[in-house]
Protein backbone atom coordinates (compact mmCIF):
# COMPACT_ATOMS: atom_id res chain seq x y z
CA UNK A 1 0.00 0.00 0.00
CA UNK A 2 2.75 2.41 1.02
CA UNK A 3 4.67 1.58 -2.13
CA UNK A 4 1.66 2.46 -4.27
CA UNK A 5 1.31 5.83 -2.55
CA UNK A 6 5.01 6.57 -2.99
CA UNK A 7 4.85 5.65 -6.69
CA UNK A 8 1.74 7.74 -7.24
CA UNK A 9 3.38 10.71 -5.52
CA UNK A 10 6.46 10.33 -7.73
CA UNK A 11 4.23 10.10 -10.79
CA UNK A 12 2.32 13.25 -9.88
CA UNK A 13 5.55 15.06 -9.19
CA UNK A 14 7.08 14.07 -12.52
CA UNK A 15 3.89 15.04 -14.34
CA UNK A 16 4.00 18.46 -12.72
CA UNK A 17 7.54 18.89 -14.03
CA UNK A 18 6.47 17.91 -17.55
CA UNK A 19 3.43 20.15 -17.76
CA UNK A 20 5.58 23.10 -16.69
CA UNK A 21 7.97 22.45 -19.57
CA UNK A 22 5.24 21.97 -22.16
CA UNK A 23 2.38 24.47 -21.81
CA UNK A 24 -0.99 23.01 -22.61
CA UNK A 25 -1.78 22.79 -26.29
CA UNK A 26 -5.22 22.07 -27.72
CA UNK A 27 -6.11 18.49 -28.54
CA UNK A 28 -8.09 19.51 -31.61
CA UNK A 29 -6.68 20.27 -35.03
CA UNK A 30 -9.29 22.93 -35.72
CA UNK A 31 -9.36 25.61 -33.06
CA UNK A 32 -12.02 28.12 -33.91
CA UNK A 33 -11.95 30.81 -31.24
CA UNK A 34 -13.86 33.19 -33.51
CA UNK A 35 -16.78 30.83 -34.14
CA UNK A 36 -16.82 31.13 -37.91
CA UNK A 37 -17.14 27.36 -38.46
CA UNK A 38 -20.11 25.20 -37.51
CA UNK A 39 -19.52 22.21 -35.19
CA UNK A 40 -20.11 19.80 -38.09
CA UNK A 41 -17.60 21.59 -40.28
CA UNK A 42 -15.08 21.48 -37.45
CA UNK A 43 -15.68 17.78 -36.88
CA UNK A 44 -15.20 16.95 -40.56
CA UNK A 45 -11.92 18.83 -40.76
CA UNK A 46 -10.73 17.44 -37.43
CA UNK A 47 -11.41 13.89 -38.58
CA UNK A 48 -9.55 14.46 -41.85
CA UNK A 49 -6.53 15.95 -40.15
CA UNK A 50 -6.45 13.25 -37.52
CA UNK A 51 -6.43 10.56 -40.19
CA UNK A 52 -3.75 12.45 -42.06
CA UNK A 53 -1.53 12.56 -38.99
CA UNK A 54 -2.06 8.86 -38.36
CA UNK A 55 -0.92 8.08 -41.89
CA UNK A 56 1.93 10.53 -42.38
CA UNK A 57 2.69 11.84 -38.86
CA UNK A 58 2.47 15.35 -40.32
CA UNK A 59 0.42 17.72 -38.18
CA UNK A 60 -1.70 20.47 -39.69
CA UNK A 61 -3.33 22.67 -37.09
CA UNK A 62 -5.70 25.58 -37.67
CA UNK A 63 -6.28 28.43 -35.22
CA UNK A 64 -8.89 31.10 -35.93
CA UNK A 65 -8.86 34.11 -33.66
CA UNK A 66 -11.38 36.94 -33.63
CA UNK A 67 -8.91 39.79 -33.06
CA UNK A 68 -5.14 40.29 -33.15
CA UNK A 69 -5.46 43.45 -31.02
CA UNK A 70 -2.14 45.32 -30.98
CA UNK A 71 0.10 42.32 -31.46
CA UNK A 72 2.27 41.76 -34.53
CA UNK A 73 1.24 38.82 -36.71
CA UNK A 74 4.67 37.19 -37.07
CA UNK A 75 5.46 37.67 -33.44
CA UNK A 76 2.21 36.15 -32.29
CA UNK A 77 2.38 33.14 -34.61
CA UNK A 78 5.98 32.43 -33.63
CA UNK A 79 4.99 32.43 -29.99
CA UNK A 80 1.96 30.28 -30.70
CA UNK A 81 4.07 27.81 -32.63
CA UNK A 82 6.65 27.72 -29.88
CA UNK A 83 4.04 26.97 -27.24
CA UNK A 84 1.95 24.51 -29.19
CA UNK A 85 4.96 22.72 -30.67
CA UNK A 86 3.16 21.49 -33.74
CA UNK A 87 4.68 18.54 -35.54
CA UNK A 88 6.52 15.53 -34.20
CA UNK A 89 9.61 16.01 -32.13
CA UNK A 90 12.84 15.74 -34.20
CA UNK A 91 10.76 15.71 -37.40
CA UNK A 92 9.39 19.24 -37.02
CA UNK A 93 6.70 18.34 -39.52
CA UNK A 94 3.98 20.73 -38.43
CA UNK A 95 1.99 23.36 -40.30
CA UNK A 96 0.01 26.01 -38.47
CA UNK A 97 -2.65 28.08 -40.21
CA UNK A 98 -3.52 31.17 -38.21
CA UNK A 99 -6.43 33.45 -39.12
CA UNK A 100 -7.43 36.77 -37.59
CA UNK A 101 -10.98 37.54 -38.58
CA UNK A 102 -11.10 41.20 -37.63
CA UNK A 103 -7.80 42.19 -39.25
CA UNK A 104 -8.34 39.91 -42.27
CA UNK A 105 -4.89 38.42 -41.71
CA UNK A 106 -3.68 34.94 -42.51
CA UNK A 107 -0.40 33.28 -41.74
CA UNK A 108 0.79 29.80 -42.65
CA UNK A 109 3.67 28.83 -40.42
CA UNK A 110 5.72 25.86 -41.62
CA UNK A 111 7.89 23.73 -39.35
CA UNK A 112 11.60 23.19 -40.11
CA UNK A 113 10.99 19.68 -41.44
CA UNK A 114 8.50 20.74 -44.13
CA UNK A 115 10.20 23.96 -45.26
CA UNK A 116 11.53 22.20 -48.33
CA UNK A 117 8.11 20.85 -49.31
CA UNK A 118 5.89 23.78 -48.43
CA UNK A 119 8.13 26.64 -49.46
CA UNK A 120 7.28 30.22 -48.60
CA UNK A 121 6.19 30.59 -52.22
CA UNK A 122 3.79 27.65 -51.97
CA UNK A 123 2.39 28.97 -48.70
CA UNK A 124 1.98 32.40 -50.29
CA UNK A 125 0.19 30.88 -53.28
CA UNK A 126 -2.22 28.98 -51.07
CA UNK A 127 -3.02 32.18 -49.21
CA UNK A 128 -3.42 34.29 -52.36
CA UNK A 129 -5.27 31.79 -54.54
CA UNK A 130 -7.23 29.67 -52.10
CA UNK A 131 -7.72 31.20 -48.68
CA UNK A 132 -8.06 34.88 -49.53
CA UNK A 133 -10.67 34.58 -52.35
CA UNK A 134 -12.86 32.27 -50.24
CA UNK A 135 -12.51 34.30 -47.08
CA UNK A 136 -13.45 37.42 -49.02
CA UNK A 137 -16.81 35.83 -49.73
CA UNK A 138 -17.12 34.68 -46.14
CA UNK A 139 -16.60 31.03 -47.06
CA UNK A 140 -14.28 30.13 -44.22
CA UNK A 141 -15.02 26.44 -44.35
CA UNK A 142 -14.56 26.11 -48.11
CA UNK A 143 -11.32 28.08 -48.02
CA UNK A 144 -9.86 26.07 -45.18
CA UNK A 145 -11.02 22.78 -46.67
CA UNK A 146 -9.34 23.54 -49.99
CA UNK A 147 -6.18 24.88 -48.38
CA UNK A 148 -5.93 21.83 -46.13
CA UNK A 149 -6.41 19.54 -49.13
CA UNK A 150 -3.62 21.33 -50.96
CA UNK A 151 -1.32 21.15 -47.95
CA UNK A 152 -2.10 17.45 -47.48
CA UNK A 153 -1.38 16.75 -51.15
CA UNK A 154 1.90 18.61 -50.89
CA UNK A 155 3.09 16.92 -47.73
CA UNK A 156 1.64 13.44 -48.17
CA UNK A 157 4.89 11.94 -49.34
CA UNK A 158 7.18 14.37 -47.59
CA UNK A 159 9.82 12.72 -45.50
CA UNK A 160 11.30 15.35 -43.25
CA UNK A 161 14.92 14.60 -42.47
CA UNK A 162 15.02 13.11 -39.03
CA UNK A 163 17.28 15.17 -36.84
CA UNK A 164 20.17 13.37 -35.26
CA UNK A 165 20.03 13.78 -31.53
CA UNK A 166 23.10 13.86 -29.35
CA UNK A 167 23.11 10.81 -27.08
CA UNK A 168 21.76 11.68 -23.66
CA UNK A 169 24.43 11.91 -20.98
CA UNK A 170 23.35 9.99 -17.91
CA UNK A 171 26.72 9.86 -16.17
CA UNK A 172 25.83 12.34 -13.45
CA UNK A 173 22.42 10.92 -12.71
CA UNK A 174 23.84 7.43 -12.47
CA UNK A 175 26.62 8.61 -10.14
CA UNK A 176 24.14 10.38 -7.91
CA UNK A 177 21.88 7.36 -7.94
CA UNK A 178 24.82 5.15 -6.91
CA UNK A 179 25.78 7.57 -4.17
CA UNK A 180 22.23 7.72 -2.83
CA UNK A 181 21.88 3.96 -3.04
CA UNK A 182 25.20 3.46 -1.24
CA UNK A 183 24.22 5.96 1.42
CA UNK A 184 20.84 4.36 1.94
CA UNK A 185 22.48 0.95 2.06
CA UNK A 186 24.82 2.17 4.79
CA UNK A 187 21.90 3.69 6.66
CA UNK A 188 19.89 0.50 6.40
CA UNK A 189 22.68 -1.71 7.65
CA UNK A 190 24.60 0.37 10.14
CA UNK A 191 22.23 2.88 11.62
CA UNK A 192 19.21 0.64 12.20
CA UNK A 193 19.35 -1.94 14.97
CA UNK A 194 20.62 -5.21 13.59
CA UNK A 195 18.09 -8.05 13.77
CA UNK A 196 20.84 -10.67 14.13
CA UNK A 197 22.23 -8.84 17.10
CA UNK A 198 18.84 -8.80 18.71
CA UNK A 199 18.49 -12.49 18.05
CA UNK A 200 21.78 -13.04 19.84
CA UNK A 201 20.45 -11.26 22.86
CA UNK A 202 17.34 -13.41 23.01
CA UNK A 203 17.83 -16.76 24.63
CA UNK A 204 15.54 -18.58 22.20
CA UNK A 205 15.57 -18.85 18.42
CA UNK A 206 13.02 -16.67 16.73
CA UNK A 207 11.06 -19.50 15.19
CA UNK A 208 10.19 -21.06 18.50
CA UNK A 209 9.04 -17.80 20.02
CA UNK A 210 5.91 -16.48 18.34
CA UNK A 211 5.87 -13.25 20.42
CA UNK A 212 9.37 -12.35 19.32
CA UNK A 213 8.21 -12.26 15.74
CA UNK A 214 5.80 -9.51 16.58
CA UNK A 215 8.53 -7.34 18.07
CA UNK A 216 10.77 -7.91 15.07
CA UNK A 217 8.17 -7.01 12.50
CA UNK A 218 8.16 -3.23 12.78
CA UNK A 219 11.90 -3.21 12.36
CA UNK A 220 11.95 -5.30 9.19
CA UNK A 221 9.10 -3.14 7.96
CA UNK A 222 11.20 -0.04 8.48
CA UNK A 223 13.94 -1.62 6.41
CA UNK A 224 11.52 -2.39 3.66
CA UNK A 225 10.31 1.20 3.71
CA UNK A 226 13.82 2.46 3.20
CA UNK A 227 14.11 0.08 0.27
CA UNK A 228 10.93 1.53 -1.15
CA UNK A 229 12.12 5.09 -0.74
CA UNK A 230 15.39 4.29 -2.52
CA UNK A 231 13.45 2.58 -5.30
CA UNK A 232 11.09 5.50 -5.72
CA UNK A 233 13.97 8.01 -5.77
CA UNK A 234 15.72 5.95 -8.45
CA UNK A 235 12.46 5.62 -10.34
CA UNK A 236 11.89 9.36 -10.14
CA UNK A 237 15.39 10.09 -11.48
CA UNK A 238 14.86 7.61 -14.30
CA UNK A 239 11.47 9.11 -15.16
CA UNK A 240 13.12 12.55 -15.39
CA UNK A 241 15.74 11.12 -17.69
CA UNK A 242 13.34 9.41 -20.07
CA UNK A 243 11.88 12.82 -21.01
CA UNK A 244 9.07 11.35 -23.04
CA UNK A 245 6.72 14.17 -23.95
CA UNK A 246 4.51 12.31 -26.39
CA UNK A 247 2.97 13.95 -29.53
CA UNK A 248 4.04 17.43 -30.52
CA UNK A 249 7.46 18.89 -29.89
CA UNK A 250 8.01 20.17 -33.41
CA UNK A 251 9.83 23.44 -34.02
CA UNK A 252 9.50 26.09 -36.64
CA UNK A 253 12.02 28.70 -37.68
CA UNK A 254 9.64 31.31 -39.00
CA UNK A 255 9.17 29.74 -42.43
CA UNK A 256 5.88 30.18 -44.26
CA UNK A 257 4.01 33.18 -45.56
CA UNK A 258 1.42 35.70 -44.54
CA UNK A 259 -1.24 37.59 -46.38
CA UNK A 260 -4.46 39.53 -46.27
CA UNK A 261 -7.92 39.14 -47.72
CA UNK B 1 30.52 -1.24 12.11
CA UNK B 2 31.22 2.40 12.98
CA UNK B 3 34.64 2.32 11.29
CA UNK B 4 32.83 1.95 7.93
CA UNK B 5 30.83 5.11 8.45
CA UNK B 6 33.63 7.68 7.98
CA UNK B 7 35.22 6.22 4.82
CA UNK B 8 31.69 5.69 3.52
CA UNK B 9 30.78 9.32 4.10
CA UNK B 10 34.03 10.50 2.47
CA UNK B 11 33.41 8.26 -0.53
CA UNK B 12 29.86 9.61 -0.75
CA UNK B 13 31.08 13.23 -0.74
CA UNK B 14 33.76 12.44 -3.36
CA UNK B 15 31.18 10.83 -5.63
CA UNK B 16 28.86 13.83 -5.25
CA UNK B 17 31.65 16.34 -5.98
CA UNK B 18 32.85 14.32 -8.98
CA UNK B 19 29.27 14.15 -10.26
CA UNK B 20 28.95 17.91 -9.91
CA UNK B 21 32.25 18.58 -11.72
CA UNK B 22 31.38 16.22 -14.57
CA UNK B 23 27.84 17.55 -14.76
CA UNK B 24 28.75 21.20 -14.90
CA UNK B 25 31.60 20.61 -17.37
CA UNK B 26 29.34 18.61 -19.68
CA UNK B 27 26.63 21.22 -19.29
CA UNK B 28 29.02 23.94 -20.43
CA UNK B 29 30.13 21.85 -23.39
CA UNK B 30 26.50 21.32 -24.44
CA UNK B 31 25.73 25.01 -23.99
CA UNK B 32 28.71 25.89 -26.20
CA UNK B 33 27.46 23.49 -28.82
CA UNK B 34 24.02 25.08 -28.65
CA UNK B 35 25.53 28.51 -29.31
CA UNK B 36 27.60 27.07 -32.16
CA UNK B 37 24.59 25.39 -33.67
CA UNK B 38 22.45 28.46 -33.36
CA UNK B 39 25.14 30.62 -34.91
CA UNK B 40 25.21 28.42 -37.98
CA UNK B 41 21.43 28.74 -38.15
CA UNK B 42 21.83 32.53 -38.13
CA UNK B 43 24.40 32.29 -40.92
CA UNK B 44 22.10 29.97 -42.87
CA UNK B 45 19.19 32.37 -42.89
CA UNK B 46 21.38 35.32 -43.86
CA UNK B 47 22.89 33.19 -46.60
CA UNK B 48 19.38 32.36 -47.72
CA UNK B 49 18.60 36.06 -48.05
CA UNK B 50 21.81 36.65 -49.99
CA UNK B 51 20.91 33.79 -52.33
CA UNK B 52 17.53 35.30 -53.11
CA UNK B 53 18.92 38.67 -54.12
CA UNK B 54 20.35 37.94 -57.61
CA UNK B 55 17.00 36.52 -58.68
CA UNK B 56 15.13 39.44 -57.16
CA UNK B 57 17.41 41.99 -58.81
CA UNK B 58 17.03 40.26 -62.18
CA UNK B 59 13.24 40.28 -61.89
CA UNK B 60 13.06 43.92 -60.83
CA UNK B 61 15.46 44.93 -63.61
CA UNK B 62 13.03 43.61 -66.21
CA UNK B 63 10.38 46.10 -65.10
CA UNK B 64 12.29 48.93 -63.52
CA UNK B 65 15.56 49.14 -65.41
CA UNK B 66 16.10 52.83 -64.70
CA UNK B 67 16.15 52.31 -60.91
CA UNK B 68 19.77 51.43 -61.47
CA UNK B 69 21.24 53.13 -58.40
CA UNK B 70 18.89 51.35 -56.00
CA UNK B 71 19.66 48.03 -57.62
CA UNK B 72 23.41 48.64 -57.54
CA UNK B 73 23.15 49.52 -53.85
CA UNK B 74 21.54 46.18 -53.14
CA UNK B 75 24.15 44.27 -55.12
CA UNK B 76 27.02 46.11 -53.42
CA UNK B 77 25.54 45.65 -49.96
CA UNK B 78 25.07 41.97 -50.71
CA UNK B 79 28.68 41.38 -51.66
CA UNK B 80 30.03 43.21 -48.63
CA UNK B 81 27.65 41.26 -46.38
CA UNK B 82 28.84 38.02 -47.94
CA UNK B 83 32.45 39.09 -47.42
CA UNK B 84 31.76 39.56 -43.71
CA UNK B 85 30.10 36.19 -43.54
CA UNK B 86 33.17 34.41 -44.84
CA UNK B 87 35.29 36.04 -42.16
CA UNK B 88 33.35 34.56 -39.29
CA UNK B 89 34.36 31.03 -38.42
CA UNK B 90 33.01 29.41 -35.28
CA UNK B 91 31.35 31.47 -32.58
CA UNK B 92 32.08 35.13 -33.33
CA UNK B 93 33.63 37.66 -30.97
CA UNK B 94 31.72 40.83 -30.19
CA UNK B 95 33.77 42.76 -32.76
CA UNK B 96 33.17 40.21 -35.51
CA UNK B 97 29.53 40.05 -34.62
CA UNK B 98 29.14 43.83 -34.79
CA UNK B 99 30.80 43.94 -38.21
CA UNK B 100 28.60 41.12 -39.40
CA UNK B 101 25.46 42.81 -38.05
CA UNK B 102 26.38 46.14 -39.63
CA UNK B 103 26.98 44.61 -43.05
CA UNK B 104 23.75 42.66 -42.87
CA UNK B 105 21.72 45.64 -41.75
CA UNK B 106 23.09 47.80 -44.62
CA UNK B 107 21.91 45.05 -46.93
CA UNK B 108 18.58 45.07 -45.12
CA UNK B 109 18.09 48.77 -45.62
CA UNK B 110 19.20 48.63 -49.28
CA UNK B 111 16.57 45.94 -49.78
CA UNK B 112 14.05 48.10 -47.94
CA UNK B 113 14.70 50.98 -50.35
CA UNK B 114 14.30 48.62 -53.28
CA UNK B 115 10.95 47.46 -51.96
CA UNK B 116 9.78 51.07 -51.68
CA UNK B 117 10.82 51.78 -55.27
CA UNK B 118 9.02 48.66 -56.44
CA UNK B 119 5.74 50.05 -55.18
CA UNK B 120 5.73 52.39 -58.18
CA UNK B 121 5.56 49.53 -60.69
CA UNK B 122 2.11 47.88 -60.70
CA UNK B 123 3.10 45.46 -63.48
CA UNK B 124 6.03 44.22 -61.45
CA UNK B 125 3.89 43.84 -58.37
CA UNK B 126 1.47 41.62 -60.30
CA UNK B 127 4.26 39.43 -61.68
CA UNK B 128 3.96 35.89 -60.27
CA UNK B 129 7.70 35.43 -60.12
CA UNK B 130 8.06 38.66 -58.18
CA UNK B 131 5.24 37.71 -55.81
CA UNK B 132 6.96 34.42 -55.14
CA UNK B 133 10.26 36.19 -54.48
CA UNK B 134 8.47 38.59 -52.18
CA UNK B 135 7.09 35.63 -50.23
CA UNK B 136 10.51 34.07 -49.97
CA UNK B 137 12.06 37.34 -48.89
CA UNK B 138 9.39 37.99 -46.26
CA UNK B 139 9.78 34.42 -45.00
CA UNK B 140 13.54 34.89 -44.84
CA UNK B 141 13.29 38.13 -42.88
CA UNK B 142 11.01 36.34 -40.46
CA UNK B 143 13.46 33.47 -40.16
CA UNK B 144 16.26 35.94 -39.49
CA UNK B 145 14.31 37.43 -36.60
CA UNK B 146 13.56 34.00 -35.16
CA UNK B 147 17.07 32.59 -35.49
CA UNK B 148 18.71 35.75 -34.15
CA UNK B 149 16.41 35.60 -31.15
CA UNK B 150 17.27 31.94 -30.61
CA UNK B 151 20.98 32.68 -30.96
CA UNK B 152 20.71 35.30 -28.24
CA UNK B 153 18.76 32.87 -26.06
CA UNK B 154 21.47 30.24 -26.52
CA UNK B 155 24.18 32.79 -25.66
CA UNK B 156 22.23 33.91 -22.61
CA UNK B 157 21.83 30.34 -21.44
CA UNK B 158 25.57 29.75 -21.90
CA UNK B 159 26.62 33.00 -20.25
CA UNK B 160 24.40 32.43 -17.24
CA UNK B 161 25.83 28.95 -16.89
CA UNK B 162 29.44 30.08 -16.86
CA UNK B 163 28.95 33.24 -14.80
CA UNK B 164 26.76 31.99 -11.99
CA UNK B 165 28.35 30.73 -8.79
CA UNK B 166 29.66 28.04 -8.40
CA UNK B 167 29.72 27.32 -12.12
CA UNK B 168 32.05 30.29 -12.64
CA UNK B 169 34.81 28.50 -10.70
CA UNK B 170 34.54 25.57 -13.11
CA UNK B 171 34.30 27.85 -16.14
CA UNK B 172 37.47 29.66 -15.16
CA UNK B 173 39.47 26.51 -14.61
CA UNK B 174 38.30 24.97 -17.87
CA UNK B 175 38.68 28.19 -19.87
CA UNK B 176 35.06 28.93 -20.81
CA UNK B 177 34.57 32.61 -21.58
CA UNK B 178 31.47 34.72 -22.13
CA UNK B 179 30.05 34.88 -25.66
CA UNK B 180 28.79 37.94 -27.53
CA UNK B 181 25.13 38.78 -28.12
CA UNK B 182 23.73 39.72 -31.51
CA UNK B 183 22.64 43.29 -30.91
CA UNK B 184 20.33 44.94 -33.36
CA UNK B 185 21.79 48.37 -34.10
CA UNK B 186 19.97 51.52 -35.16
CA UNK B 187 20.30 50.63 -38.84
CA UNK B 188 18.79 47.22 -38.31
CA UNK B 189 15.50 48.81 -37.45
CA UNK B 190 15.06 49.68 -41.13
CA UNK B 191 14.51 46.08 -42.14
CA UNK B 192 12.60 45.90 -45.39
CA UNK B 193 8.92 45.98 -44.82
CA UNK B 194 7.42 43.74 -47.44
CA UNK B 195 3.77 44.41 -48.10
CA UNK B 196 1.35 42.57 -50.31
Amino acid sequence: MRRIIVIIAALLLSNAVFSLQVPSRPSNYINDYAQVLSPTEQNTLNAQLQQFEKKTSNQIVVAIFPDLKNDALDDFTNRLEEQWKIGQKHKDNGILIVVFVKQHLIRIEVGYGLEGTVTDTMAGLIIRNTLAPNFKKGNYNAGLQQAINQLMDLTRNATPPEKTVAPADHTVAIMIAIAIAACAFCAAFFLLPNPNKMNDQTPFPVSTQPQKKITLQPESKRKRNIGQIILSILWFILSLLSNNRGGGGGRSGGGGADGKW
Amino acid sequence: MKKWAIPGAILFIIIIIAAWVIGSYNGMVSATQDVNNQWSQVQNVYQRRADLIPNLVATVKGYAAHEKSTLTDVVKARSSALAQQVNVNGIPSQEQLNKFANAQSSLGSALGRLMVVVERYPDLKANQNFLALQNELAGTENRITVERQRFNDAVKNYNIRIQRFPGNLMARSFGFTAKAYFKANAQAENVPHVTF
